[in-house]
């Protein structure tokens, strides 16, 4: 019995202004299960929350159509089980003889259906984590005990179990990015829906906390066999958990498929920007095999990738390099008496980039913080660029020297055009007015946004909003950057993009400090690495370093990437076998091998 | 920096000390965190019912105003939020004051016992002309900006440099014209007018920072909880206050956050005057709204994901907090306050004087 139906279903966004949006969703036709674990991927802006609002009846019903322009924005239905949810009648609703159209069906409500939204932090409403788990129980009509009971159950289930004493007093903006999805999702869980729909809600979890969490929400539908649907960019989520998966890709999907047959389809996801397995991209690039038949998990790639030649080289800033940032035992305290940092160490030369890891609530933004001068260091020895963090003048100077790109480009845009964005800094550093229009200009071609100079920031779209962040802080041409999470939430080619830009910085010479918990992008650009856990320094050195030591990132609570999994792998059994990073240094082995081959075989 | 420090604390580990609050943070176990909403909310309205009669004009009563000042500052010291208060907000306080102080004593002029000072300040008449002082004040203000593209500190010079042409006698003015306009305005400082206007500042601060203490110490659940008792009350008002009333909350956290944004792009390199200061205020208005109107978009949606719908009735959880004994008895001290002064005419001032005066008797 399907769950969920949807027939030749096309929505376009009503547009306030100018002419019509094109179609959001252009045709979908999807039938989904009882029981069944769905799954959807595709790039940014395909259109894959705009089909799960439409199951849900947020769309049509919620959105703002004009009442003559009913039949413009809809067409098809959406059911679910059994229910109309939504549909247009086009001949309803006649005025003046003409009909106008009407919208039919309803929305679907828990306990029938939730959804879990992208962004946790908009669909908070209460000032307490216990009742913002409790707020769908109480409209359910449940008593006291009953909620407790399940508001206990729910952030056990999340992994949230240890809040549940102070859950009353904790608001939910004050938990870190990955606490506030899981509480999103144990909102939801609470309720017991019969259909549950997640929209990329583990974005901002590391790796290791995202399997547990869709591992939970996989074995609670094995019990109480709930229907699943997943939006996903992550394949090893995807394949590992989803029975079927859809590929959404410019309001139309393209595919459904199991995951086997799915990643199989190497060529056709890439082409159309999905995330493909990194062992996949590996072979493929090195052309080890065909398109059909791409290794997807560790195990087949061990059968596959192993003729390597050469060892990879680090290409390491010399320690003769001059050191710009210099932390040592240093001790952060909040107001309220919190200690963030219990003794952090880090040491950053000219020329480096460096990754800044750690698990969520680790300290990581505290440090960068006190390094870019917005917060005043406790205890401890601090100096970037020579100078002592301890003295105020020497704070209120660092923003020229120490650009920070904070991890929400909202946070940080305060004018209503692209131009005047870049501007700002500038102005309020004191740039000569000769000097401002070459140094906005050029900032702005490096991050490729030259041509929306006129543009109103507020109305680009996330990338759009980061790259402009960055070229902010480029134009004030200060001597480090600190970027702050710059890939969570993005889909593959916007992580591409961010990376070749930040490549682009480190072959420029810059000094570029990431804090990320993507190790994927730790594996590809970071020289360095600097681990805190729980406000303190537990590793300091080479990336290559510390993914040569399961017990190091184990410890660390962190999670190698498929590159590095694969060659630890291959190490096993035989010891002399290189560490491989990432796809390029595969990619590279593999060719120097082959060419080899080729050689001898003459 | 510091203050704004507390509003992004982390939220891990054990034994939380603070709580957030409509407004800012509070202890956790805070003596108001205890009180019942609704005893709070009667407490600061029946209090500033009872101050706006004890500043009136006809029958001041400056000692109760100061008693009622005292009892709203212990209260603010024992739930632990005064410091915050006092960086952030009371330095908006102070001028806001001292404005109402002068205010007073200019549009009020009685003679009371004793004249302090009189002066006519404008005779009805407004002379179109050119003086020497009219000459010093435009002059510095101009010269001065000029030079150092600062406006303060000429205004101040400018003005001090035309009082003291002024009151040397060495003023030479040519009228061209008088034209007459308004009534004439004479200074008057008298004993009455400054008592009065010290017991108007008095309550006024007593009543602003009760409101700042129901807001520091109140929470959406106890809100929600006290409203869900009234009888009838609808509750989508209980939500829907609540909510907007959170969104102070809210706009608090990303306010840290968008002004460290700020500083990150060197608002505080240079030393500024204070009109760049406030312009550095107004640039923080584009990310705060527009981070507000996201929000308020997607609210509808996330009530909606969680089955909320016109005329629902949820049930009560936990929010609904009993009545406790100190509960009862600050409600009945505020009554016994309110109808004392309200219908009884009590005035401390005049009690405490009768009592002095029959001690010395």
């Amino acid at each position: 019995m399907s769950v969920v139906k949807i027939d030749n279903l096309c929505w376009r966004y009503p547009a306030f202004v100018g002419k019509m949006n094109p179609w959001a969703v252009d045709g979908v036709s999807l039938s989904i299960q009882k029981g069944e674990f769905f799954g959807i991927t595709g790039p940014s802006g395909a259109g894959k929350t705009t089909i799960c609002r439409t199951i849900m009846g947020l769309i049509p019903h919620e959105a703002r159509v004009p009442p003559n322009m009913v039949s413009q924005h809809l067409r098809g239905s959406v059911e679910v089980m059994g229910r109309l949810v939504g549909g247009v009648d086009s001949e309803a609703n006649v005025v003046d003889g003409v009909p106008r159209g009407k919208f039919l069906g309803r929305p679907v409500r828990p306990p029938m259906a939730g959804m879990v939204f992208q962004d946790p932090e908009n669909q908070f409403l209460t000032m307490s984590l216990l009742y913002e788990v409790a707020f769908g129980l109480q409209l359910l009509g449940l008593e006291a005990e009953e909620i407790d009971e399940r508001v206990r159950e729910a952030l056990d289930m999340v992994g949230l179990g240890h809040l549940w004493e102070e859950a009353e007093n904790i608001h939910p903006a004050d938990l870190s990015g990955g606490q506030k999805q899981r509480v999103a999702i144990a909102s939801f869980l609470a309720m017991r829906p019969s259909l549950l729909i997640l929209d990329e809600p583990t974005s901002d979890l590391d790796p290791i906390g995202k399997s547990e969490v869709i591992a939970t929400v996989r074995r609670l539908k094995e019990d109480h066999d709930l229907t699943v649907i997943l939006v996903e960019q992550d394949p090893e989520i995807l394949f590992d958990f989803c029975d079927r998966i859809a590929l959404v890709c410019n309001g139309k999907v393209d595919l459904v498929a199991e995951p086997e047959v799915f990643y199989s389809e190497f060529e056709f996801l890439n082409a159309r920007g999905a995330t493909t397995f990194e062992v996949s991209r590996i072979a493929y690039g090195a052309r080890v095999c065909g398109d059909n038949e791409v290794p997807k998990s560790i195990v087949e790639a061990c059968t596959v990738l192993t003729e390597v030649a050469g060892q990879p080289t680090d290409d390491l800033v010399s320690s003769n390099s001059d050191v710009v940032i210099a932390v040592e035992d240093l001790w952060y305290q909040y107001d309220d008496g919190t200690v963030a940092l219990l003794g952090a160490n880090l040491v950053l030369r000219r020329g480096e980039t460096m990754g800044l890891l750690g698990n969520n609530g680790s300290g990581k933004t505290t440090l960068a913080k006190i390094l870019a001068g917005l917060y005043a260091p406790w205890k401890g020895a601090c100096r970037v660029l020579g100078e002592d963090v301890f003295q105020r003048g020497v704070r209120r100077n660092l923003p020229m020297k120490v650009g920070y790109v904070f991890q929400n480009p909202d946070h940080q845009i305060f004018t209503r055009r692209v131009y005047d964005e870049v501007e700002y800094g500038l102005k309020c550093i004191g740039v000569k007015r000769e000097e401002i229009e070459s140094r906005v200009v050029e900032a702005l071609q490096r991050v490729g946004l030259a041509e929306l100079a006129d543009e109103d920031p507020l109305f680009l779209g996330k990338g759009q909003k980061q790259r402009l962040a960055v070229a902010a802080v480029l134009a004030m041409r200060p001597e480090v950057i600190i970027v702050d999470e710059p890939t969570t939430g993005q889909d593959y080619r916007m992580v591409t993009s961010i990376m070749a830009l930040l490549e682009d910085l480190h072959e420029a010479g810059g000094t570029v400090l990431i804090i990320t918990h993507d190790m994927t992008l730790v594996a590809n650009y970071c020289d360095r690495v600097t681990v805190l856990r729980d406000g303190r320094t537990v590793f300091q050195g080479t990336s290559r370093e510390l993914f040569s030591s399961p017990e190091l990132l184990e410890a660390a609570q962190l999670r190698a990437p498929q590159a590095i999994t694969l060659s630890c792998e291959l190490r096993k059994e035989r010891p002399d076998f290189p560490l491989l990073l990432n796809e390029r240094e595969w990619v590279e082995a593999l060719t120097r091998r082959r060419s080899k081959v080729a050689l001898g075989g003459r | 920096m510091s203050q704004a420090n507390i509003l992004d604390a982390p939220a891990h580990g054990k034994g939380r000390k603070w709580v957030r609050t409509f407004l800012l943070s509070m202890p956790i176990d805070s003596p108001l965190a205890g009180l019942h909403a609704i005893t709070k909310f009667v407490m600061v309205l029946g209090v500033s019912f009872a101050l706006l009669r004890m500043f009136s004009a006809s029958r001041p009563d400056p000692v109760g105003c100061i008693i009622l000042l005292g009892m709203a500052v212990v209260l603010l010291w024992l739930s632990g939020v005064i410091r915050w208060l006092f960086r952030s907000f009371l330095v908006m306080m102070y001028p806001m004051l001292l404005s109402l102080f002068l205010v007073w004593i200019v549009f009020n002029p009685a003679p009371g016992n004793r004249v302090l000072f009189s002066r006519q300040m404008y005779s009805g008449l407004i002379n179109v002309g050119i003086s020497i002082a009219l000459i010093a004040l435009v002059g510095a203000i101009l010269g001065y900006y000029l030079y150092t593209k600062q406006l303060l500190w000429g205004i101040v010079g400018g003005l001090a440099a035309a009082f003291v042409i002024s009151q040397s006698g060495l003023n030479f003015t040519w009228t061209l014209a008088s034209v007459p306009f308004g009534e004439p305005l004479t200074l008057v400082v008298s004993d009455w007018t400054v008592y009065i206007a010290a017991t108007k500042v008095l309550g006024y601060s007593a009543m602003v920072l009760l409101t700042f203490l129901l807001i520091l110490t109140t929470r959406d659940i106890e809100m929600i909880g006290a409203l869900r008792k009234v009888p009838r009350m609808p509750y989508a008002i209980c939500l829907f206050s609540s909510l907007g009333l959170r969104s102070l909350s809210i706009a608090v956290i990303d306010f840290s956050t968008i002004r460290q944004a700020q500083v990150a792009r060197g608002v505080n390199v240079h030393k500024k005057n204070f009109l760049a200061k406030v312009k550095d205020v107004a640039y923080l208005s584009v990310p705060l709204i527009a981070n507000m109107m996201r929000r308020s978009t997607e609210i509808s949606d996330a009530l909606s994901a969680r089955g909320y719908e016109m005329g629902a009735n949820p049930t009560i959880y936990r929010e609904v907090k009993p009545f406790h004994l100190v509960d009862w008895l600050l409600i009945l001290g505020t009554t016994v306050l309110v109808v004392g002064v309200l219908a009884g005419g009590l005035n401390i001032t005049e009690v405490v004087l009768g009592l002095v005066s029959r001690l010395g008797a």
